[in-house]
C-alpha cells in the first residue's frame, strides 16, 4: 500500500502540496488529475523519493519513501513527463543503463531488456540509436525503462504527452497489463479519457490540495443531480408545442430556435414524458449526455483540466 | 558501490563516443591547435641552435677602434652583421627589419684615446632598438658592447687578441638554466604542446557541463536520481568518465607532439601523474560550472569566457614567466597555472619529478575543491526543487 499522509511542501511562501493525503492499494491503478500548478510534480517528487516534504511522510507498504532511503526506492519506478533518455545511445544501451542503476547485469539484464523491448514494441529497434525514433517510440521505451527492476508501484508522470493515437493505445494496453499482473500504478495526466479508461480511483487536484478522491462514479455523483436534453424539430412552430407540453408535463423547458432544451433529475421519468408530449410531432433529434469527469474537474476547480 | 559508479562510467564513455562535436572539441581540436601554433614556434628555433642576431652598423669613424671592434663582432656566432648607412641602419630599425642598428659616429676612435689619457667626454655611440623586437635587440646591443670594449681595452693595453673574453678577469659560462638540453625552439614548441593540450581539456569540461545541464533540462538527471545510487556515485562517475576523456585528449596532444618531433626529457611517471591530475581537476570545473548553470546557453557563454580567461592566466597561450611578477604571483591560484606548469616539467623543463608531482598534488587538490563544490551545489539544488 502507498500511502502518502498530510504532505507539505513549500518553496518560500508558495505552499506547493498542502496536506495532501492519498492511499493508492496495491495492484490498483490510482489517477492524479489537476491542472498546471496544482502541485502535481512535487506530489510525484514526494513519491518516489525523490523530494522530502516540509510536512506528513510517504509509506510504501509501512516503509518510510526518503531521498536517504535506497532500498525502498529501488522498489518504485518513475517515468518522467520528459523522455527522459540518452538521445545518443541505442534503445539497448539505455536500458543497459537504467537497469545498471538498480544492480541488474549480465544475463538478468538481458532477459529483462529483451522482455522491455518486446512490451515496447521495439524488438527490431533495438540496436538503433534512439535519436532516429518517433517520439511514439520514444515514449514507449521511455516507459520500459522504469520496468526493468520489477518495480512494486509505478508512478507515471504524464506519459503520453505529443504521442501518436497508435503509441498511446499502445501504452495504455502496457499500463492495464502491468495493473492485471498486480502492479501498483500512479499515474498522472492531461487527458480525462486516459485516466477513466485506466484508473480504479482518481484524485482531483488543486492549489496542492485533493479536492476530491473515489472511483469515477463516485466523483460523478458529487455533480449536482440536474441533466439536461435538447430536442430538435422540423421547426419552430412544433418546437413552441412541444416546449409548452413539456412545461404542462412539470419539466423546465426552454426554447431556441428549433431547439428545446430541458432539465431533469430522473431520465426515466424525463423520457415518459418528453414521448407523451411530444406524441403528436416527434423531435427529429434527441441528445443527453451522461456525467464526465471533465464535468465534475470543472464543477470542482471551476476551470477546465488544461488551463 | 563499483558496479554503480562503473555503470556511470560506462554510459559517459557510450555517450561520447557517439557525439562527434564532443570528441571534436575534446580531440582533433587541441591536436590541431598544438601542431599547428608548434609548428610556428618550432620554425623559430627548431634546430635547437640559437639563430644569429642580425645587427645592423654604420661605421662614419673608420677608425681603428671601429674596425677592431667589427673584427671582432665578425669572430660572434650569434651577431649577423650587415654594413650600412647610419640613415639605412636607422630605417632599418623603424621598419622592423632589424632589432638593432649601431652608428658609429666619425671621431670616436679619437675621442675614446683623448678620453683614456685626458678624462674629457666620453664619446657617444649611436644605437637604435626595435621595442617590438626587445629581446634580440638587447642581444644584440650586449654583442656590440662587448665588441667594443674588447677593441678599446686592446688599445688601451697595447694588444692584440683574437679573443676579447681573455682580457676579462673573468669568464662566463652560459646554460639553458630551465631547460634540459632542448634548444629555445623546442622548448617553446614543448610549451605550446602543454598549454594546448590543457585548454582542450578546459573546453571538455565545457562540453561536460553542458552533458550535465542537458540531462537536467531533459528530466534524465531527475529519472536518475530516483534509482538507488547516490549522487556522491553520480557525481563520482561523471567525474572518472571525465578523467578518461580528458587524458585521452591531453595524450592525444602530447602523441601528435611527439610524431611531429618533440621529445620527453622529464620523468613518465610524472607526465601520467599531471595528465590523469589535469583531465580529474578539468572535470570537477565542468561539474562545478553544471552545477552554476541554469539554461545551457547562458552557461556555454559564461564558461567559455571563463575558460579563455583562464587559459590565458595558467601561460597556456605564452609561459607565464613572461608577465609581470605580481601576475607571476596572482596566478598561482589559479588551477590551470599548475596543469600547465606541470606538464612543462614533465615535457622539459628541468624541475625533477618532485616537480612535477607538486604540480599534480596541487591540480589534484584544486580538483577535489571543485568536486566538494559541486556535491554541495547539487545537493542544495535538489533540496530546493
Amino acid at each position: 500500500m502507498l500511502i502518502a499522509k498530510g504532505l507539505v511542501r513549500r518553496y518560500g511562501q508558495l505552499v506547493a502540496v498542502d496536506h495532501l493525503d492519498i492511499e493508492v492499494a496495491p495492484g490498483t491503478c490510482f489517477g492524479l488529475l489537476g491542472p498546471n500548478g496544482a502541485g502535481k510534480t512535487s506530489t510525484i517528487g514526494a513519491l518516489v523519493g525523490l523530494v522530502r516534504p516540509d510536512e506528513g511522510k510517504v509509506t510504501l507498504d509501512g516503509q518510510e519513501v526518503s531521498p536517504s532511503d535506497h532500498r525502498v526506492r529501488a522498489r518504485i519506478g518513475y517515468v518522467p513527463q520528459e523522455i527522459a533518455i540518452y538521445e545518443e545511445l541505442d534503445a539497448k544501451q539505455n536500458l543497459r543503463f537504467f537497469a545498471g542503476l538498480y544492480g541488474i547485469s549480465g544475463p538478468d539484464a538481458d532477459n529483462r531488456i529483451a522482455e522491455a523491448l518486446e512490451l515496447a514494441g521495439l524488438l527490431n529497434n533495438a540496436d538503433k540509436p534512439v535519436r532516429t525514433f518517433s517520439g511514439g517510440m520514444k515514449r514507449r521505451l521511455n516507459l520500459v525503462a522504469a520496468l526493468l527492476h520489477k518495480p512494486h508501484v509505478l508512478v507515471m508522470d504524464e506519459p503520453t504527452v505529443g504521442v501518436d493515437p497508435q503509441s498511446r493505445n499502445a501504452i495504455f494496453e502496457a499500463v492495464e497489463r502491468l495493473v492485471e499482473l498486480g502492479m501498483t500504478c500512479v499515474y498522472t495526466s492531461h487527458y480525462m479519457e486516459e485516466v477513466e479508461r485506466l484508473c480504479d480511483r482518481i484524485a482531483i487536484m488543486d492549489h496542492g490540495k485533493i479536492v476530491a478522491q473515489g472511483t469515477k462514479s463516485e466523483l460523478e455523483k458529487l455533480l449536482p443531480p440536474e441533466r439536461s436534453m435538447r430536442l430538435t424539430f422540423a421547426n419552430e412552430d412544433l418546437a413552441s408545442v412541444a416546449a409548452s407540453s413539456l412545461g404542462r408535463a412539470g419539466l423546465k423547458a426552454s426554447r431556441e430556435g428549433n431547439v428545446v432544451t430541458t432539465e431533469f433529475t430522473d431520465l426515466g421519468a424525463a423520457l415518459a414524458a418528453v414521448g407523451q408530449a411530444c406524441a403528436a410531432s416527434p423531435p427529429l433529434e434527441m441528445h443527453s449526455q451522461a456525467p464526465s469527469l471533465e464535468e465534475v474537474f470543472l464543477h470542482l476547480t471551476g476551470k477546465s483540466l488544461r488551463d | 558501490m563499483l558496479p554503480a559508479l562503473l555503470n556511470f562510467v560506462r554510459k559517459d564513455l557510450l555517450v561520447f563516443r557517439s557525439d562527434r562535436g564532443a570528441a571534436i572539441t575534446a580531440i582533433v581540436m587541441p591536436v590541431l591547435l598544438a601542431v599547428f601554433l608548434g609548428s610556428l614556434f618550432g620554425s623559430a628555433g627548431g634546430s635547437g641552435e640559437m639563430k644569429p642576431v642580425p645587427v645592423i652598423v654604420a661605421d662614419e669613424d673608420q677608425s681603428e677602434i671601429s674596425k677592431r671592434a667589427l673584427e671582432e663582432m665578425a669572430t660572434e656566432n650569434h651577431l649577423k652583421v650587415t654594413m650600412a648607412s647610419a640613415a639605412e641602419a636607422k630605417e632599418a630599425v623603424n621598419n622592423g627589419k632589424s632589432a638593432f642598428a649601431v652608428v658609429v659616429p666619425k671621431g670616436f676612435g679619437e675621442q675614446v684615446v683623448a678620453g683614456m689619457s685626458s678624462g674629457g667626454e666620453r664619446p657617444k655611440l649611436q644605437e637604435y632598438i626595435d621595442p617590438a623586437q626587445q629581446t634580440a635587440a638587447m642581444a644584440g646591443q650586449g654583442f656590440v658592447t662587448k665588441a667594443f670594449a674588447t677593441a678599446t681595452l686592446d688599445k688601451a693595453f697595447g694588444r692584440e687578441t683574437k679573443a676579447g673574453d681573455d682580457l676579462l678577469p673573468f669568464k662566463a659560462e652560459t646554460h639553458q638554466a630551465a631547460a634540459k638540453q632542448t634548444g629555445d625552439g623546442e622548448a617553446s614548441r614543448a610549451h605550446v604542446f602543454a598549454g594546448m593540450g590543457v585548454q582542450g581539456v578546459l573546453f571538455m569540461a565545457i562540453n561536460l557541463a553542458m552533458n550535465v545541464m542537458r540531462e537536467r533540462r531533459t528530466g534524465v538527471w531527475r529519472r536518475v536520481r530516483t534509482a538507488p545510487p547516490s549522487l556522491e556515485i553520480q557525481l563520482l562517475g561523471r567525474l572518472v568518465s571525465g578523467t578518461v576523456v580528458g587524458s585521452l585528449s591531453l595524450t592525444c596532444v602530447i602523441l601528435a607532439g611527439l610524431l611531429t618531433g618533440l621529445r620527453i626529457h622529464g620523468s613518465l611517471v610524472g607526465l601520467v601523474s599531471i595528465v590523469l591530475c589535469s583531465a580529474a581537476m578539468s572535470s570537477a570545473i565542468g561539474l562545478a560550472i553544471a552545477s552554476l548553470g541554469k539554461t545551457e546557453e547562458q552557461s556555454r557563454g559564461l564558461s567559455v569566457l571563463f575558460v579563455l580567461t583562464m587559459t590565458m592566466l595558467s601561460g597556456a597561450w605564452f609561459p607565464s614567466f613572461l608577465m609581470p611578477e605580481w601576475v607571476q604571483k596572482a596566478t598561482l591560484v589559479v588551477p590551470a597555472r599548475w596543469a600547465v606548469d606541470g606538464l612543462d616539467g614533465a615535457i622539459w623543463r628541468d624541475i625533477g619529478l618532485s616537480g612535477v608531482m607538486v604540480a599534480s598534488g596541487v591540480t589534484l587538490v584544486f580538483g577535489a575543491v571543485f568536486f566538494a563544490f559541486s556535491i554541495w551545489r547539487f545537493r542544495t539544488l535538489e533540496r530546493a526543487a
